[in-house]
């Protein structure tokens, strides 16, 4: 009898480290096990069309993003940083205030 | 677009991440547009506050597109009037200045670029700025504008109707005057104790119902924010009523 084990798929984890603003620019660091990671700012967290983000970013090298929001009416708004997969789940999200700092 | 940052100006890139903006893009700007110097770089320091090519390059696409939204050139005035009418509102970068109109006990406001000189303003922001008064100053202003009013003779079509608008003597007709402040809090209070409330009431209490009815309707926190012009969410949170179920009951046995 032989058996052959293969290597199951390994489980997408990602925490939002940080979050900061400079002006209508958020930064985001991201700890994750995986690449190609997307990172987006939404009003709702569960709505991809409520982003409100100039581009939805993919996490950088370095684990980091940058995001600026495009129309200035949402400053001082809440919102929430989102880390999605290629499939747009959600791995994790954050809340924020637009343009202000934690 | 692109320029060579030496070492000094890498230095102070890392030490004041976020808060540096190129001097070039100031200029470029400044000269296109008809603002001064330091909106742009406000502006600029809102999205362009980076070493980083493809964030300036994001960021002046949405100033671009901000500047060329909010400035006034000569021959646009009525065109921002009628964006102004046909949407609600319009958001334009002018110097704003103030008068008081002692006739209506109330201040106005002076657009230059839209030739407008009688906007309807709140106290409060020509207190907290006394440069309103005197020479003024280039700010980011949201214009309103009020159909309503248009049809009053007289009233002026800018800005926002007053809640609690008062009377003309004792004609019961209203005007397009605000109700003074304390009267209206006089009113609730007479009322909301005809009704049998044995607290005090302020109008406040009206903010607080609305807000809190909204959101036990699954309104969002943004939008009821809008609603309510808070300027910051921190102020529409005060007014968030969900975890009091008396409130709203005993708002109701209001009779209107």
């Amino acid at each position: 009898m032989r058996r052959t084990v293969q290597r199951g798929e390994e489980v997408v984890a990602a925490i939002i480290a940080a979050i900061s603003w400079r002006g209508m620019r958020c930064r985001v660091a991201v700890k994750t096990n995986a690449a190609g990671l997307k990172v987006d700012l939404r009003l709702n967290w569960k709505q991809v069309e409520s982003s409100i983000v100039a581009a939805a970013r993919e996490l950088g090298t370095n684990g980091e993003a940058s995001l600026a929001v495009a129309d200035d009416k949402h400053e001082g708004a809440a919102a929430s940083v989102v880390v999605s997969d290629a499939s747009g789940r959600v791995l994790d999200y954050k809340p924020t205030t637009v343009g202000e700092d934690a | 677009m692109s320029m060579q940052l030496d070492q000094l100006d890498k230095l102070a890139a890392s030490v004041f991440d976020g808060y540096l903006v190129r001097k070039d893009l100031v200029r470029k700007y400044s000269r296109q547009y008809p603002i001064p110097t330091y909106v742009v770089e406000f502006l600029l320091g809102r999205y362009c506050a980076s070493v980083d090519e493809s964030e300036i390059a994001e960021g002046l696409e949405i100033v671009e597109k901000q500047l060329k939204d909010r400035t006034v050139r000569t021959g646009e005035e009525e065109l921002f009037k009628a964006r102004a009418k046909e949407t609600g509102s319009v958001k334009i970068i002018d110097i704003l200045r103030a008068k008081l109109d002692a006739k209506n006990d109330c201040y106005v406001a002076e657009l230059p670029s839209l030739n407008l000189r009688d906007v309807r303003i709140d106290d409060q922001p020509v207190r907290d700025n006394e440069r309103m008064l005197t020479d003024g100053f280039c700010a980011e202003v949201t214009l309103t504008y009020d159909g309503i009013i248009a049809q009053e003779k007289g009233g002026r079509l800018f800005d926002k109707t007053p809640l609690f608008r008062s009377a003309a003597g004792r004609t019961g007709m209203l005007i397009d005057r605000p109700m003074h402040r304390v009267d209206a809090y006089e009113m609730i209070r007479r009322r909301t104790a005809e009704a049998g409330f044995k607290g005090k009431l302020g109008c406040h209490v009206f903010r607080a119902t609305g807000i809190t009815a909204y959101l036990e309707a699954g309104g969002t926190f943004e939008k009821a924010q809008a609603m309510a012009a808070h300027e910051s969410p921190r102020t529409t949170k005060l007014y968030d009523r969900t975890g009091d179920e008396i409130t709203l009951d005993e708002v109701e046995r209001i009779p209107i």
